[in-house]
C-alpha cells in the first residue's frame, strides 16, 4: 500500500498557481528529498499533505485515507517556522504531544533531548532560534508515525548538529514509514536519501530513486539539481 | 481530546488573569484596611484610599475587558499565526478547536464574575451581599412584582438568558471573522477585522428589523405605546418581543459558528 497519493493537487494564491496537477505516489520505508529552489512549491505541497492548507483542485490521501483527522493521527510534521508556544518548557511541551498524539513516545524525546544538551526544564522563549528548531525536530521524530513531513529540517541549524539530525531521522522512522525532507542543502542529506522529487515553478519534473539518477545520469542528485535548475 | 485542548488554553491564559485577580483581591483588600483607618490617618489616608480605590476600579475593568481581549487574542495566535502549524495539525476536528476556545471564554468568563463578587464583598465591607442577596430573593421577587407587575419577572429571565448569550454572540462573530480573514492571502487581520465590522453591522440591522416586526404585531404600536396607561401591560408585551428576537440571537451565533467551522475545515489558508 503507497503511503501517500496525491492526485492532480493544484493549489493557487490569488493569480499565482503554486503547485499544478502534482501527481505523486510514495511508498513506505523510503527516504524521499523533496527539492527544488525557493518559491517552486515544496513547502505549499508538505503544507497540502499536512492539512495546513486545501487544495484548489485534486486531492491528497495518506494511507488511503483523506486528509483529515485520521490522517493527522499518523502524520508527524515538521514546519519551516516555530510553532512552540513561547510560555511552555520543553517539558511542557512534550506532555502536551504525549496528550493528543498516541503515537508519541514521551522517552525518546527526553533522551534526544538529552543527547543534544537541551534541558528540559528551560522555557522555551528562553531558547535560540536554532534550539527550538531542535526541540521540534526532536518532538516529530518521536511519534512512531506513518509519514514524515519534514520542511527545512536542518536549514536553521549548525553543520555539526546537522549529522545528529539527520541520525535522528534516519535511527527514529520505522521500516515501513516514509519521511519527505524538503531542503536546500542536497548534499547534506544526498547520503540518507533513497528517492528525489524535484519540483520548478509548482511542476514536478522529475522523480527518480538516488540509485537511477546516478546510474542513468552519473551525477550525483546535487550536480543534477545544479544542472536542472541553473539560473 | 476537547478536554485536552480546553486543558491547554486554560493553561495558557490562567497566568495573566492570576495576576489581574491577585491585584483586584489585594487592592479590595488595602482598600478596605484603609477606609477602616480613615479617620485616624487624616489626610494622607484619605488620598491613599482614593488611590487603592482607583486602581481598583482600573483591575475591575481590565479584568472585564481581559477575558474578551484574551479570548480573541488566543484564537488568532493559536489557530492563524504560527501556533496554528501545530493547532490544526492536532488530531481532533476543527469545530472541537473552535469549541474549546468558546468554552476556555466562558471558564475565565464566570471566574472572573466569582472573584469580582468577591473583591466588591471585600470593597465594600459587606462580605455576604451576595449571600443575603440569594437569601432575599423571594422579597426582592415579590416586591418587584408588586411595583412593576408580573410581566417583569419574565423580562428579567430573558435579560438574563441575554447576558449569558452575549459572550457566544460576540465570540462567534469574531470566530466567523477571523476565518473569512483566513482566506485572504495579503492581510488575514485586516480582512479579519473588516468582516467583523460588516458582520456585526448586518447583525444590528437585522436585530432592528426583527425587534420593529415585533413591535408592529404587538399592542404597543397598535394601542400606542403613549396611551398605554398600564405599565404592566407594556412589559408584557416587551417581553414578548424580547421572546421573539432571542430566536435570532441564538440562530446568528450558532449558523455563524457553523460557517467558521465549515471555513477552517474547508478553506483553511494558513501561509
Amino acid at each position: 500500500m503507497s503511503i501517500a497519493v496525491c492526485r492532480n493537487l493544484t493549489k493557487r494564491y490569488g493569480h499565482i498557481t503554486a503547485l499544478k496537477n502534482i501527481n505523486l505516489e510514495i511508498e513506505g520505508g523510503k527516504i524521499i528529498g523533496l527539492l527544488g529552489p525557493n518559491g517552486s512549491g515544496k513547502t505549499t505541497l508538505i503544507k497540502l499533505m499536512s492539512g495546513i492548507l486545501t487544495p484548489d483542485e485534486g486531492d491528497a490521501l495518506i494511507c488511503d485515507e483523506k486528509i483529515g483527522v485520521n490522517t493527522k493521527k499518523i502524520v508527524s510534521y515538521l514546519p519551516e517556522r516555530t510553532y512552540l508556544n513561547d510560555w511552555m518548557r520543553a517539558k511542557d511541551i512534550i506532555n502536551m504531544f504525549s496528550d493528543f498524539y498516541r503515537d508519541f513516545k514521551a522517552d525518546t524525546a527526553y533522551e534526544m533531548l538529552k543527547k543534544l544538551n537541551i534541558n528540559a526544564d528551560d522555557r522555551l522563549k528562553t531558547m535560540s532560534k536554532g534550539t527550538r528548531e531542535k526541540v521540534q525536530l526532536v518532538l516529530v521524530m518521536s511519534r512512531e508515525a506513518k509519514l514524515y513531513l519534514l520542511d527545512e529540517p536542518i536549514g536553521g541549524v549548525d553543520p555539526a548538529a546537522r549529522d545528529y539530525i539527520l541520525k535522528t531521522i534516519l535511527n527514529n522512522y520505522s521500516e515501513d514509514a516514509s519521511v519527505i525532507i524538503s531542503t536546500h542543502l542536497i548534499s547534506d542529506i544526498e547520503p540518507v536519501l533513497d528517492d528525489v522529487i524535484f519540483i520548478k515553478e509548482g511542476n514536478m519534473v522529475l522523480h527518480s530513486t538516488v540509485d537511477e539518477i546516478r546510474e542513468k545520469n552519473n551525477k550525483s542528485v546535487d550536480a543534477l539539481f545544479r544542472e536542472v535548475f541553473a539560473c | 481530546m476537547l478536554g485536552k485542548a480546553i486543558k491547554y488554553d486554560i493553561l495558557a491564559q490562567y497566568k495573566s488573569f492570576c495576576v489581574v485577580y491577585a491585584g483586584i483581591i489585594i487592592s479590595s483588600i488595602f482598600f478596605r484596611i484603609l477606609d477602616s483607618f480613615s479617620d485616624n490617618l487624616g489626610r494622607v489616608g484619605k488620598v491613599m484610599s482614593s488611590v487603592i480605590g482607583s486602581i481598583f476600579t482600573i483591575l475591575v475593568i481590565a479584568s472585564i475587558f481581559m477575558v474578551f481581549i484574551l479570548a480573541v487574542t488566543r484564537f488568532y495566535k493559536n489557530l492563524m499565526r504560527d501556533e496554528g502549524y501545530l493547532t490544526h495539525t492536532l488530531p481532533m476536528p476543527t469545530w472541537q478547536l473552535i469549541l474549546s476556545k468558546l468554552i476556555t471564554a466562558y471558564i475565565f468568563t464566570i471566574a472572573t464574575i466569582i472573584i469580582l463578587g468577591f473583591a466588591f464583598g471585600i470593597f465594600s465591607g459587606e462580605y455576604l451581599w451576595l449571600f443575603e442577596l440569594i437569601e432575599q430573593s423571594s422579597y426582592i421577587k415579590s416586591e418587584m412584582i408588586a411595583e412593576a407587575g408580573p410581566g417583569i419577572i419574565p423580562l428579567i429571565r430573558i435579560g438574563l438568558i441575554y447576558a449569558v448569550l452575549a459572550p457566544f454572540t460576540f465570540l462567534s462573530q469574531v470566530y466567523f471573522s477571523f476565518s473569512i480573514g483566513n482566506l485572504s492571502n495579503k492581510n488575514k487581520l485586516g480582512f479579519s477585522i473588516l468582516t467583523y465590522f460588516g458582520v456585526n453591522c448586518v447583525n444590528q440591522i437585522l436585530g432592528f428589523i426583527f425587534i420593529s416586526i415585533g413591535a408592529f404585531n404587538s399592542n404597543l404600536i397598535t394601542n400606542s405605546v403613549y396611551t398605554a396607561t398600564d405599565d404592566k401591560a407594556v412589559l408584557s408585551e416587551l417581553s414578548s418581543i424580547f421572546n421573539g428576537y432571542m430566536i435570532l440571537f441564538l440562530l446568528v451565533p450558532i449558523a455563524l459558528y457553523i460557517l467558521a467551522n465549515y471555513i477552517f475545515t474547508k478553506k483553511l489558508n494558513l501561509e
